[in-house]
């Protein structure tokens, strides 16, 4: 059932088994999941089926850190029913083995499980996504596999993408009808959650304070708890819920909102010229593409985070002396080819890199308040000398492998010598902010995804990761909520 | 055959790319040096070979200088058989760049990431024509 919470009576107080806070991937994936399973679990959702200004509104902030960004917290995040989908490109693509490891070289990393724990939810997370689902027994996962671009036991390995057909707004239509229909739950939209109230010990949140635009307010009352509310938004709600501990809730040891991660994004890092006239996309079809990235074994050898350089060759313009360089080298290289006019083909390269951990990469609650009266977040999201070195080294490794296979050459924009380049940004993927740690003095929330000192308060979405990867976070993050439902159900006695 | 048809029957060999150029640079070099001569020659032919080595020789003035670029680029070859064509010497130069690849001996010019050797043939080019 789907209602909007601006027609509930004011004061209403709702009584629940779960209720889950924020109808996006990870939320909608979960309501999914505690359809018709006995249990009354109530969806809260700051805004309506379809975008909504004045809901909008709400995501302002101030936003500071090493990249000068305007408006990134507006801009980067959707209040609606189905969340950032409604934005979303549908990229999909599991975590590595690697990125779940605690890495001597990467201080603050490793989860709390290997990737084998969650490779099953990885293949219930396809289902959601309508995606074939990654095979952890196959080299990269896909049957069959497209074309690597080198071969597979080299530096530089090919990743493979997949695109979900629910993406841009597609995923929230797909589901909803579902919901719609379901007896047990029931989505309220348009209804803000302001603060998660304890009892006095500050063990248990006892009520849920919900507004709305319009003046409406009401309360939700739940044995569970969860926040599915967005990579920032989770940690500030918690910040935000001081009335008994002053730092916030889960925030004994001042972690929330610490470690904040985003994928550094650089758009047109460089310029790959590759030797072949076959596009690298022709193996692949029109929902999945390969990326570049750098073996595991040179990773820990060469102390790097985890990298990916994706090979774009759809409608992208290359410049005049880009191309005058490729016919050159084509020249050289391949003589009897040069002049058919589909060689060598031309690729912009766009990185997106792991960030490291970093406690002053940070979500803080700033002094100016938003429409229903809360503090907005402040975004400081710091970069670190790791973080740039990666990229620049992960790069030199590519291009010289394409030397070494013969493939091509590749052009890279930026010098070893220079700061982060003026296209730098973050990927939109907001990440780390209530970091997973089995110690409550070095996470937010345990392994079971339930915050630290709060008997019936749970996290799901990227700000749970303690480390991040390259690979988009969508699809963990639902593979990770199916996981907390699971769990929720267990406590629920219900048999999953 | 004499030494002109044999330059530009090799050429012709090497890929059909229209090689018309048998400049002043192949009359005065016999032997290796005159092949990758031949090679720069075709390859000044391309506009973006101009970008590559000019850069390259903006960069390392100490090599502007024909001799010193076409000793430092044969001086890496091995030694070609007696009787290589041009098509001998391409294959040569495009495992001398691999080569160099793997073993890092490598050179960003204009931000492209070359085997040093492959950038010194871009700037001979840029030397014959300019010459």
């Amino acid at each position: 059932m789907i209602t909007d919470g601006r027609t509930l009576e004011h004061g209403t107080k709702i009584q629940s088994d779960v209720c889950i806070v924020g109808a996006g991937p990870a939320g909608i994936a979960m309501a999914r999941e505690f359809s018709d399973c006995g249990a009354f679990v109530c969806v809260l959702e700051s805004g309506g089926i379809s975008m909504d200004a004045s809901v909008q509104e709400l995501n302002r902030g101030i936003d500071s850190g090493t990249i000068s960004r305007q408006d990134h917290l507006f801009d980067s995040r959707n209040r609606v029913f189905g969340g950032t989908t409604a934005s979303w490109g549908g990229w999909c693509r599991p975590l590595d083995a690697i990125d779940f490891e605690a890495r001597s070289w990467v201080p603050h990393s490793g989860w709390p499980f290997q990737k084998s724990h969650v490779d099953p939810f990885y293949t219930r997370a396809a289902e959601v996504f309508d995606i074939e689902p990654f095979d952890p027994g196959s080299v990269e996962g896909l049957k069959p596999p497209g074309r690597f671009v080198f071969g597979r036991d080299t530096p530089v390995a090919t990743k493979i993408f997949q695109i979900s057909q629910t993406y841009l707004g597609k995923f929230a239509k797909r589901h909803s009808s579902e919901l719609e229909a379901s007896e047990n739950v029931h989505v309220f939209l348009h209804s803000t959650v302001t603060e998660l109230v304890t009892h006095d010990a500050g063990d248990v949140v006892s009520r849920i304070e919900v507004a709305c635009l319009d003046g409406n307010r009401y309360a939700v009352e739940a044995k569970y708890i969860i926040l599915a509310m967005g990579g920032i938004e989770n940690a500030r709600l918690l910040l935000l819920s001081n009335r008994v501990q002053s730092a916030g809730l889960g925030n004994d040891y001042d972690i929330v909102g610490r470690y904040y991660m985003e994928h550094t994004w650089i758009d047109g890092a460089g310029s790959l010229v590759f030797l072949d006239a076959r596009s690298l996309y022709e193996d692949y079809g029109r929902w999945s593409f390969p990326a570049l990235s750098i073996d595991a074994d040179l990773q820990r050898n060469a102390k790097l985070l985890n990298f990916r350089v994706g090979l774009e060759g759809r409608d992208v313009t290359h410049s005049a002396d880009t191309k005058a360089v490729g016919k050159a080298i084509a020249r050289l290289h391949r003589p009897r080819a040069y002049r058919n006019p589909d060689f060598p083909r031309y690729y912009r390269l766009d990185v997106s890199a792991e960030q490291a951990p970093n406690p002053e990469s940070r979500v803080t609650l700033a002094d100016t308040r938003d429409a229903l009266g809360n503090r907005q977040a402040r975004l400081t999201w710091k970069l670190s000398e790791t973080d740039w070195v990666t990229i620049r080294r992960s790069l030199m490794i590519v291009a010289r492998q394409m030397g070494v296979e013969r493939l091509g050459r590749i052009q890279i924009t930026f010098d070893e010598s220079d700061a982060w380049p003026e296209q730098t940004n973050g990927a939109h993927h907001h990440m780390g902010a209530t970091r997973m740690h089995v110690d409550r003095k070095q996470g937010v929330v345990d392994e079971n995804c339930r915050v630290h000192g709060i008997a019936n308060l749970f996290v799901s979405g990227s700000s749970v990761f303690p480390t991040v990867g390259f690979a988009n976070p969508t699809l963990t993050i639902v593979a990770l909520a199916l996981r907390l439902a699971d769990h929720v159900k267990t406590l629920l006695s219900i048999r999953t | 055959m004499k030494r002109r048809t044999f330059l530009a029957t090799t050429a012709a060999a090497s890929g059909g790319v229209g090689l018309v150029l048998l400049s002043k640079g192949c009359a005065r070099h016999a032997g290796p040096e005159a092949l990758v001569v031949q090679t720069a020659e075709q390859l000044a032919l391309e506009p973006g070979v101009r970008l590559l080595g000019q850069a390259y020789l903006d960069q390392t003035p100490r090599e502007n200088q024909r001799d010193t670029l076409l000793a430092a680029i044969v001086g890496s070859l091995p030694s070609p058989e007696p009787a290589a064509t041009g098509d001998d010497v391409i294959v040569l130069l495009l495992n001398q760049f691999g080569r160099e690849f793997e073993q890092d001996h490598t050179v960003r010019v204009d931000g492209w990431l070359l085997s040093y050797t492959e950038a010194r043939l871009y700037a001979l080019a840029v030397s014959i024509r300019d010459s």
